[in-house]
């Protein structure tokens, strides 16, 4: 049991403390809880909010064990992280226990090499074994000794095991006889800048390396402890250093340290299995290589194009929508609503034109849910496999090209989920120009789940050669923005890490469930803005402003798009959410009054509208109304004008006409 | 310590759900049966909050036990035999 008391003041050991670091999640707490017992003291670390537990390790002679908050790399990026390095800088350490999850081991490698590198008397517990062997990964703990020239043990410690061998390490534990070489310019400037560094409780070489860095927590350590002009010529010898590389040097000490990594893994790292599982493992191989993880993209986006729009917005949407709705539901609640209602305004109201009824329920029930459903699950299905983080990989090779990369994959990646909240977690990116940069693409070129499959959904009954303009003009638009915009924002560049699970056979009742509790969640979200879209524009219809718009509307709709004048009521529509704006052209396409051609200009258009009202408002946010206003200001326009350009090719190549 | 109950299908990580920040500031519905992973932002679902999902979930456990049930007792007749 823990005994948490904040009262008490931090409990401090002369002969140095044990420092427990990990990155979140692996264990830490649970091998402190194994080595400490009950004796444990809770504070707030000094000037901060970030609380750290330190207890008596029981058969370590009562050496002190400090719970450091999670870490994923130095330089750190959060005021927890931050502490954990003010720990190893600032405190009277006996030695190091770093925990890593021996599921990631790439990423706590990672971690491993700069902790060694501080030359501290090191042990690395591999912990969560028994879930690596489930997932037939198998870990050399004894080829990771030889490269890393330190003890690691494996341990389960939820069980319990391995944690008297990692009591018997921590007892002989000795620095790591480790020494990574890096580029010469690098070696050179670490010479010398060491000779010039105070005394501290980590390596000349890693403070070194840490300022080389641009850590901002050694620079404060620094500059409390350095002469003014030492700090200076601290400053002069890293700027003179970085005209010799075009990336920045934390990025050239990292790519360092990854091959390193690579290397470390593949004699440590082996994936088991036989049969299913090895072809499973070859399979997962193959999806991030550069050549056939297009191609099996390019599989990926066919089944899924079959499933959501032959299948669900095909097979599905004329079941619900065409027969149960239109042949039954509706005209019966028409019917009995033209019966119990005698006001003709309540009557359209609910069951007119733009009719709650009509209109709202019937794209929220008939059209949207039988394409999100059959989406969600198919998206359900990639994620317990194992494929989205080997989406995420494959694709860091494109934006490379964008000149984004590393943590900036993920947000798009989740944009394909629900762009509101991808905008919201750009916050992992480090410097402000991939936040905006992200924001923007997201913004402009990132279909969400639904529309995703409301677009399938209407190209599918066209052609696969819709399909396939579609995606390339949306792709083209998100490419040539993205390098623009990469130019004219220059800065630094990130490193993707991100551990890739073995690729298994989807789970039902996993899948099944998220299915279900995304769907509610598109329940609770959709229909309420459905119903408020439908009422904006019964509200505008009725007082004869929607006329005047639509007409208002017909050059830029009819004569540049060339698109009939009511789909000027379904951009309306897309103001509030891209899918509602969507579902009216797909409503519009089903009754046959769009040609191929136009479906394919209407949906590249509202594609690259804003995503929702709700994502204008996180954006603003997230940035500023200013940085909100004048990405609403590039993307309306160049929406149409990319809309008219292809209506105007495909006009000259008369294809879909 | 909380329990680790939600496992982020992009990067892995475990994480509790009730600590997942980012997802409070969210204009839509905060406390939504969506969580982000701590670690890389992936957003999914805790399908603990969704009613939906916890009902079906409550019928594959039944049946689940039901064929657990079921073989036990085939497994005690072969035994018996």
């Amino acid at each position: 049991m823990h005994c948490h008391d904040s009262s008490k003041p931090p409990m401090s050991d002369n002969n140095g403390s044990i420092a427990l670091v990990g990155h979140p999640n692996v264990g830490k707490s649970v091998i402190f809880q194994r080595m400490t017992g009950k004796h444990v003291a809770v504070s707030n670390y000094p000037g901060t909010t970030v609380e750290i537990a330190r207890g008596a390790a029981r058969d370590l002679d009562s050496t002190m064990l400090v719970d450091t908050p999670g870490v994923i790399a130095f330089p750190p990026h959060s005021e927890d992280e931050q502490i954990t390095e003010k720990v190893l800088l600032e405190e009277h350490l006996k030695s190091i226990l770093q925990v890593g999850d021996a599921k990631n081991l790439r990423r706590t490698l990672l971690l491993t090499v700069q902790l060694a590198e501080m030359g501290l008397p090191m042990v690395l517990a591999v912990n969560m074994m028994d879930e690596a062997q489930a997932r037939g990964v198998e870990v050399n703990h004894n080829a990771l000794r030889e490269h890393l020239a330190l003890s690691v043990v494996p341990t389960t410690a939820v069980r319990g095991i391995g944690v008297s061998d990692l009591i018997t390490a921590l007892k002989t534990a000795a620095p790591p006889q480790f020494r990574l070489a890096y580029p010469p310019e690098i070696e050179g400037a670490l010479a010398e800048i060491c000779w010039r560094l105070p005394k501290s409780p980590v390596s000349p070489r890693a403070l070194a390396l840490l300022w080389l860095s641009a850590d901002a927590v050694a620079e404060t350590w620094l500059r409390e402890r350095v002469p003014e002009v030492t700090y200076h010529e601290l400053v002069a010898i890293r700027e003179s250093l970085q005209l010799s590389f075009f990336e920045p040097l934390a990025t050239v000490i990292q790519k360092t340290r990854l091959g390193y990594i690579e290397q470390v893994s593949k004699d440590s790292i082996r994936e088991t299995g036989e049969g299913r599982q090895s072809a499973l493992a070859i399979l997962g191989r193959l999806t991030t290589h550069p050549v056939w993880g297009l191609v099996i993209l390019g599989a990926v986006l066919y089944v899924l194009y079959w499933f959501v729009g032959i299948f669900g917005a095909g097979l599905m949407v004329d079941l619900l929508e065409t027969r149960l709705f239109g042949q039954v539901i509706n005209p019966w609640f028409t019917g009995l609503v033209d019966r119990l209602l005698p006001f003709g305004f309540l009557r359209d109201l609910l069951v007119g034109e733009y009719g709650l009824w009509t209109m709202g329920m019937t794209y929220a029930l008939a059209l949207i849910l039988p394409i999100v459903t059959t989406f969600f699950l198919a998206f359900g299905i990639m994620e317990d496999s194992g494929y989205l983080p080997r989406l995420a990989a494959l694709s860091n090779r494109f934006f490379k090209t964008l000149g984004l990369n590393g943590k900036a994959v993920l947000p798009m990646v989740l944009g394909l989920g629900c762009v509101t909240m991808a905008t919201l977690t750009t916050r992992v990116l480090e410097s402000k120009r991939e936040r905006i940069l992200v924001t923007l693409l997201l913004a402009l070129a990132i279909p969400c789940s639904a529309q995703l499959g409301v677009v399938m959904g209407m190209l599918a009954g066209i052609s696969f050669a819709a399909t396939l303009i579609w995606s390339g003009v949306v792709l083209a638009v998100l490419f040539a923005i993205g390098w623009l915009a990469a130019r004219i924002m220059p800065g630094e560049r990130t490193q993707l890490l991100v551990e890739l699970p073995p690729l298994r056979l989807p789970l039902f009742s996993n899948v099944l469930l998220k299915t279900l509790a995304r769907l509610e969640w598109y329940i609770k979200e959709v229909v309420p803005l459905f119903l408020l879209g439908t009422l904006i524009m019964f509200t505008l219809d009725k007082v004869g402003i929607l006329a005047l718009l639509i007409k208002a509307g017909e050059p830029l709709v009819s004569g540049w798009l060339g698109l009939p004048p009511e789909t000027s009521a379904a951009f309306l529509m897309g103001f509030l959410r891209r899918d509602f704006g969507a579902t009216g052209l797909f409503m519009m396409e089903s009754q046959g009054l769009l040609t191929p051609a136009q479906v394919v200009v209407a949906m590249v258009t509202i594609t690259l509208f804003i995503p929702c009202i709700a994502s204008v408002m996180m954006i603003v946010k997230e940035r500023d109304w200013k940085t909100a206003a004048a990405m609403l200001t590039l993307i309306f326009p160049l929406a149409f004008m990319v809309g008219g350009l292809l209506n105007h090719l495909l006009l000259l190549t008369d294809w879909g006409l | 310590m909380k329990p680790a109950t939600v496992t982020c299908p992009l990067c892995g990580t475990q994480f509790d759900p009730l600590e997942h920040a980012a997802c409070q500031t969210c204009p839509l519905q905060p406390g939504c049966q969506l969580v982000c992973c701590p670690v890389c932002g992936y957003q999914t679902v805790d399908v603990e909050k969704s009613t939906l999902a916890r009902l079906a979930g409550r019928v594959l456990a039944s049946q689940a036990r039901e064929r657990t049930t079921l073989s036990k007792s085939r497994g005690n007749r072969l035994e018996a035999g």
